[in-house]
């Protein structure tokens, strides 16, 4: 598990790539939709709270579900630190790489200046893998960076213990043991019960289907929140970022959940899930139209009341896909289980 | 003696929620067991992103794992009714 | 999505998509981004507008620069209460110029540090009309001291 070269690839996302990495790393090979799919990463969640100025939404679980899920379903285990005092939290790094053992950190995307500066808020839910120490600085395998890149130790510890919602404290994990055997059957349908339950289930409004549905409702309400129409263009333009730049792969995860389940139909050898893959394709070419047409009428300020109504009318129609999607993997899951 | 132990635990829930959520605003006393956590007019102003931030944090703590199955809606719905379900669910 | 719909060609932003190839087997391929290829430059011009329009409100004195820049980093007061570590009642009385003045230092080096500005940002605007020079404050090792470094810029 240490010694050898820590090998950086980009991946979609930053938590499953992240986690794939290090696992590839330690020795087991396992692809990024595999632990994506596995762990029940697709999601959906309409959230307006005092934390964030404008209506927001996510395409994925909570944070670190991913990692503990995965952990749960094919029985790796990870060492998790959490650290009160940062000098703690910054020996603990030194520690690990002084034994060349590289850690995945949670830290706040904003201080990560190897990005371009557009990308760059301050989101405490991004994940790297810290590979190395030299000098004053980290080597990062980042997984939204082309290549390593060099991060100083004042971002670094910025990043680690910035405060707000979802702080890191310092937060960091390394496999410390994977098992022999997988049983590949069983992870895959816990991981799709998982995820197709909490996309049709959940009583609560703002999650899930209910979620799309929601987002669909409320988008029209948007220009009263805006301070302005350059605002308002803003905001609407960030859902094409949201589902296809934030790290998902492309509409919103849809693609690499397919991706998933035709990497999973090919190794249980199951034509149902052939099907149920090419459907999640399709689905999400649909949330590509809404994100390419959020940026076009954003671009234009074309952000009148029809317009909006047009693209509430695109959401719902999405919602609606997934609501019978999902209902279908959720029966399938429990038949096959 | 069974309600000093159970005051415990929920003194010790506040204390996890306002350091979780960086609340600092308001004394843990303010706080009462069975307010609305998340109703109308709440102390703290909790919203749903706190709600997950809380979640997360009794997961971490207490080895407890709240989704729909064991119904987070009413475990979340006051001091009182954490504390009930960390009583009975917790691992560490 | 096929592959040669996903493909972009922009080299400064990359990222991965999960696409159809070819021979119609699913897996991951590195493109540029397309929001960032056609829309930039209409990202940098809203935020320059608001760089302005909240730049005359500081000198209006109707918001204090840590209102600026907690809207232009599209933070809320609850928000940057817990990053920078005070009360949000407090934060909120920061973000109007009349409490500014009651600022301790070690208030504004936290917000500094979360804003990832140098201390004499919170209190000037740097402007030029010289279009062949690049001027910009420097952090330095000392939190309290920064450089202004004036250059020609280069073509």
């Amino acid at each position: 598990m240490k010694g050898r070269t820590f090998k950086h690839a980009m991946a979609a996302h930053c938590e499953s790539g992240t986690l794939t990495a290090l696992l590839n790393h330690a020795g087991l090979k396992i692809s990024e939709p595999m632990v994506f799919g596995i762990s029940g990463g697709i999601f959906f969640g309409y959230f307006e709270s005092k934390k964030f100025p404008f209506p927001t939404f996510v395409v994925r679980s909570r944070p670190g579900q991913i990692r503990t899920a995965l952990a749960r379903r094919i029985g790796v285990k990870f060492a998790e630190r959490r650290f009160r005092n940062p000098a703690d939290g910054e020996k603990e790094l030194d520690r690990l790489l002084s034994l060349q053992i590289p850690a995945a950190c949670q830290t706040d995307f904003f201080y990560m200046n190897y990005l371009p500066g557009h990308v760059r808020v301050h989101i405490n839910v991004h994940f790297v893998v810290v590979v190395e120490k030299r000098g004053e600085a980290y080597i990062i395998s980042d997984c939204y960076s082309p290549e390593l890149a060099s991060l100083n130790r004042d971002s670094l510890m910025k990043a680690r213990f910035a405060g707000g919602s979802f702080a890191p404290k310092g937060f960091l994990f390394y496999p410390v043991s994977v098992p022999e055997a997988i049983d590949f059957r069983k992870a895959v349908w816990k991981g799709i019960r998982s995820a197709s339950f909490y996309m049709v289930k959940l009583p609560m409004p703002f999650l899930g289907v209910k979620g799309i549905r929601m987002f669909a409702q409320k988008v029209v309400d948007w220009p009263r929140l805006a301070r302005d129409t350059e605002h308002l263009s803003h905001e609407i333009m960030k859902i094409n970022i949201f589902l296809e730049d934030q790290g998902t792969g492309g509409a919103g995860f849809r693609f690499m959940y397919a991706t998933f389940l035709r990497e999973a139909s090919e190794l249980l050898n199951d034509r149902d899930l052939l099907e149920m893959s090419k459907r999640i394709m399709e689905i999400g070419d649909r949330w590509r139209e809404i994100s390419l047409f959020a940026a076009r009428i954003g671009k234009r300020r074309d952000l009148g009341p029809d317009r909006l109504r047009e693209l509430s009318g695109l959401i719902h129609e999405r919602a609606d896909a997934e609501e019978i999607f999902f209902k279908e993997l959720l029966a399938m899951s429990k038949k096959k289980k | 003696m069974n309600t000093n132990a159970g005051n415990e635990l929920n003194n010790e829930i506040k204390l996890l929620i306002m350091e979780a959520l960086t609340i600092n605003e308001v004394a843990p006393e303010e706080v009462g067991d069975d307010d609305s956590l998340f109703g109308q007019d709440n102390v703290l102003g909790l919203d749903s992103i706190d709600a997950l931030e809380i979640v997360m944090a009794l997961q971490e703590k207490y080895g407890v794992r709240i989704d729909d199955k064991n119904q987070s809606r009413f475990i979340l719905r006051s001091i009182s009714t954490i504390a009930e379900f960390i009583g009975k669910n917790r691992t560490r | 999505m096929k592959e040669k719909e996903a493909t972009v060609d922009y080299k400064e932003h990359q990222l991965v998509l999960y696409v159809e190839k070819k021979d119609g087997s699913y897996g991951p391929v590195r493109t540029g981004s397309y929001i960032t290829k056609n829309y930039i430059d209409d990202f940098w011009y809203k935020r320059n507008n608001m760089e302005v329009e909240y730049g005359e409100k500081i000198r209006a004195g109707e918001i204090s620069p840590i209102a600026y820049y907690m809207i232009l980093e599209e933070l809320t007061p609850s928000e940057l209460a817990a990053r920078v570590g005070i009360s949000a009642r407090k934060v909120k009385r920061h973000l109007m110029p009349r409490h500014f003045g009651t600022l301790t230092l070690d208030e504004l080096m936290r917000y500094c540090g979360v804003f990832n500005i140098p201390l004499p940002n919170m209190f000037q605007e740097i402007v030029t009309d010289k279009k062949n020079v690049k001027i910009g404050m420097e952090k330095t090792d000392n939190p309290f001291f920064s450089v202004l470094r004036i250059r020609a810029a280069r073509k």
